[in-house]
């Protein structure tokens, strides 16, 4: 490859700024940018699910057209609608959109009917995957390609009323255990404080997420080697009836929780009306904002808990960008999706105090001393978390399993079967499933 | 051109948007009800393989069964509620003196909101810690206080079915209302005459010239009920369990959450078989009525 004097003098400008630029700056750095705006004028279009941390993407993608001459068109699209949306523009094989954000149960369907491979590119640009968590890079590879790279991921905490925990003297939970006690203690000194809000209401999986730690943490799983399921073993069994329990046996959740989906759980907690919260690092946003009546201050966190001697674990959601290999820019694509997945981009949106977004899915990010500082060490908490978490299994076939489980979940908790029955039922069913799967 | 050609021409148009629109995609989901045809694994219609599909959801799906039992609860209790309020609102407007056009005005309102839009209002109206409905219930009756309405099978269908009623009734009522001003008033003032009791005007007078109105209704209300899709997405998510999915979601489920195109046309053409049954019955029966 030979470069003219103009290319020479762009790619020393870009290898320059990197080294002199502050933080927020270096994350408009050029990195992985043709010299020469090759595709100057060609537009691509991001179908991203409605986040602020797309949001925040759209508004720094102005530097990249300014180095590119490529213009970024970002389109959002409700969370509720995008799984339908991504399906239309599957079915129809189209070239609307360029480039897609996927949520990791929906990518399997989409590996060979919509996304392109990027392993040749990716070592082509000498792009290290080494800077992801493995439990967020691996959602997007299958049969030894990447078909996408890790934009959003979120990792389970518990987020606990450190106010309350001061004030009764509680330590925050490291077992299951620890939680019911916790949360029967808090009940009987504060009556009008349920003990922990946890979604084991029927959407889209919602009722599975703790569950899985659960499950995990006991030593059961989904599948066995073979995929055969054996989250029904008695290990699996004994998982599922401590997390029932919590609801069921010892009470220690807000009224109207065998119904709460996760907006309902996260809002009964931010609206002071439970203790704790299992659920995803991002609700650390709306700490101190309009719909929280809890200060920043007020909530502490930790790893999930887990069973005595187990390892903490965390159920990761995975969100990917990932290229339509129907696109007719997609040259220009990739451009965009290496610019956009720099961890310097991801670092200036965490640093920057106009955000408040807490995602980072970069290790050194999540190492970071100043991101850490800024969000009270949850990063190092995550990485911790990350570094010994399994993964849902990488199969097609999990959303339909995935449909059956929460139906099983949801008849347990509303008392219409017994864990046992309602799991064995779903074992048969999802065997089913996998026997018509091949 | 003659007058058979130029009406030929004439419709033309309109038959080829009714092909494009209604014939080419019912027959294409007919003949996908006979393919494995799996979105998971393929954008593409798979092979033929017979009745498997059907054989699946009557003999291999439990599921199936569960939702059918469901969706036959649903509409008889959802059609029995409605056309009962219904009549009832209708007899009480027709009385109703100097307010009737304020409160006809007021009573089209259900009507005219959006059914996703319901399915959320009420969602949030029976939240047990700060729903509107559920907060009055618990204080109206104690024992009543904290109960979580979408974990109960029972109450979720309550619920549901009341959205439903409140958002029919209305159009309902101004059907029946139409029926009940057109029986002659002298049949009602004959039977009083004889010494009938308004009860046993209605139940012997009234009611019988209303059946034809109210037999109409009810088939209308049928349809309706078997279609109810976007109340219960928005409401009860088809929860506790499946204990208020019906068939409509079910295939919806199947198809869009699932992938498995094939599976999801055979249940929708479970449904469809059902609503062609009953649209069947409609037409023979206006036709009989018209006595053409």
């Amino acid at each position: 490859m030979t470069l003219n004097r103009r290319e020479i003098l762009q790619a020393t400008l870009a290898a320059g700024s990197s080294l002199v630029l502050p933080d927020a700056a270096r994350a408009q750095s050029m990195a992985g940018i043709t010299p020469g705006k090759p595709y100057a004028g060609q537009e691509v279009k991001v179908l991203a699910v409605r986040s602020s941390q797309f949001t925040s993407h759209a508004k720094r993608a102005k530097a990249f057209e300014d180095a590119t001459g490529i213009k970024v068109t970002y389109v959002d699209v409700p969370f509720g609608s995008m799984r339908e949306k991504l399906t239309a523009e599957m079915v129809s094989a189209s070239a609307d959109f360029d480039l897609a954000t996927i949520m990791d149960v929906w990518i399997p369907p989409m590996v060979d009917n919509y996304l392109l491979p990027l392993n040749a590119h990716l070592k082509a640009q000498k792009f290290n995957l080494d800077r992801y968590p493995g439990a967020f890079l691996a959602a997007s590879q299958f049969k030894g390609d990447t078909y996408g790279l890790p934009n959003r991921c979120h990792i389970q905490l518990l987020f606990y009323r450190k106010d309350v925990f001061d004030e009764l003297g509680i330590k925050p939970p490291k077992t299951w255990a620890e939680l019911v006690a916790a949360g029967k203690t808090i009940q009987a000194k504060k009556p009008d404080l349920a003990g922990v809000a946890i979604p084991y209401g029927k959407s889209n999986g919602q009722n599975l997420m703790v569950w899985y730690n659960f499950l995990w943490g006991n030593g059961s799983d989904l599948f066995d080697a073979k995929m055969k399921p054996i989250f029904n073993n008695a290990k699996g069994l004994q998982a599922t009836q401590d997390y029932v329990d919590i609801i069921l046996k010892h009470k220690i959740t807000p009224p109207g929780c065998a119904s709460f989906i996760e907006q309902d759980a996260a809002g009964s907690f931010v609206q002071g009306k439970s203790a704790m919260l299992p659920i995803w690092w991002h609700i650390y946003n709306r700490f101190g904002g309009k719909d929280s009546v809890l200060s920043k201050e007020q909530v502490g966190f930790v790893p999930l808990p887990t069973y005595a001697g187990a390892q903490p674990s965390t159920y990761v959601n995975d969100w990917i960008y990932g290229v339509n290999r129907h696109s007719k820019v997609g040259k220009a694509t990739l451009e965009f999706l290496l610019w956009i997945s720099q961890p310097e981009v991801e670092r200036a949106i965490l640093v920057d105090p106009t955000e408040n977004d807490v995602v980072a899915v970069n290790w050194s990010n999540l190492r970071d001393p100043e991101v850490n500082r800024r969000f009270g060490n949850m990063h190092n908490v995550a990485a911790q978390a990350l570094t010994k978490t399994k993964s849902i299994p990488n199969i097609p076939e999990f959303l339909p399993v995935v449909d059956v489980m929460e139906v099983a979940m949801s008849n347990i908790v509303t008392g219409q079967a017994s864990v046992a029955d309602a799991m064995n039922s779903a074992a048969s069913q999802v065997t089913r499933i996998m026997r018509r799967a091949g | 051109m003659n007058h058979r050609k130029l009406a030929f021409a004439l419709l033309m148009p309109a038959m080829l948007i009714v092909a494009a629109t209604t014939v080419y995609p019912l027959a294409f989901s007919f003949l996908t009800s006979f393919r494995d045809w799996r979105l998971l694994t393929s954008i593409l219609p798979g092979p033929f393989i017979g009745v498997e599909n059907y054989t699946v959801a009557f003999t291999d799906d439990p599921e199936f069964w569960t939702v059918m039992s469901v969706t036959a609860r649903f509409v008889l209790i959802d059609v029995l509620s409605t056309m009962l309020v219904s009549l009832g609102l209708a007899i009480l407007l027709l009385r109703a003196g100097f307010a009737k056009n304020i409160l006809r005005t007021l009573i089209i309102l259900p009507f005219a909101m959006s059914p996703a839009l319901i399915g959320i209002s009420w969602r949030f109206m029976f939240n047990p810690e700060f729903g509107a409905f559920a907060r009055t219930i618990g204080i109206l009756l104690p024992f009543m206080k904290d109960v979580d309405y979408f974990a109960s099978p029972a109450l979720a269908m309550a619920v549901l079915v009341s959205s439903d009623v409140w958002h029919w009734a209305p159009y309902f009522t101004f059907m029946l209302m139409g029926g009940l001003a057109s029986i002659p008033p002298d049949t009602q003032e004959a039977a009083r005459i004889d010494g009938a009791t308004n009860w046993q005007v209605f139940r012997d007078v009234t009611l019988p010239q209303l059946a034809p109105v109210l037999a109409v209704a009810a088939i209308l209300k049928t349809v309706f009920a078997l279609k109810v899709f976007d109340t219960i997405v928005t409401m009860t998510g088809g929860g506790p369990g499946l204990e208020t999915t019906t068939l409509a979601y079910f295939a919806y489920n199947i198809g869009f959450r699932a992938y498995d195109m094939g599976y999801a046309a055979a249940v929708a053409y479970v449904l469809t078989a059902i609503l062609f049954g009953l649209s069947f019955f409609y037409m023979r029966f206006l036709f009989k009525k018209d006595g053409t």
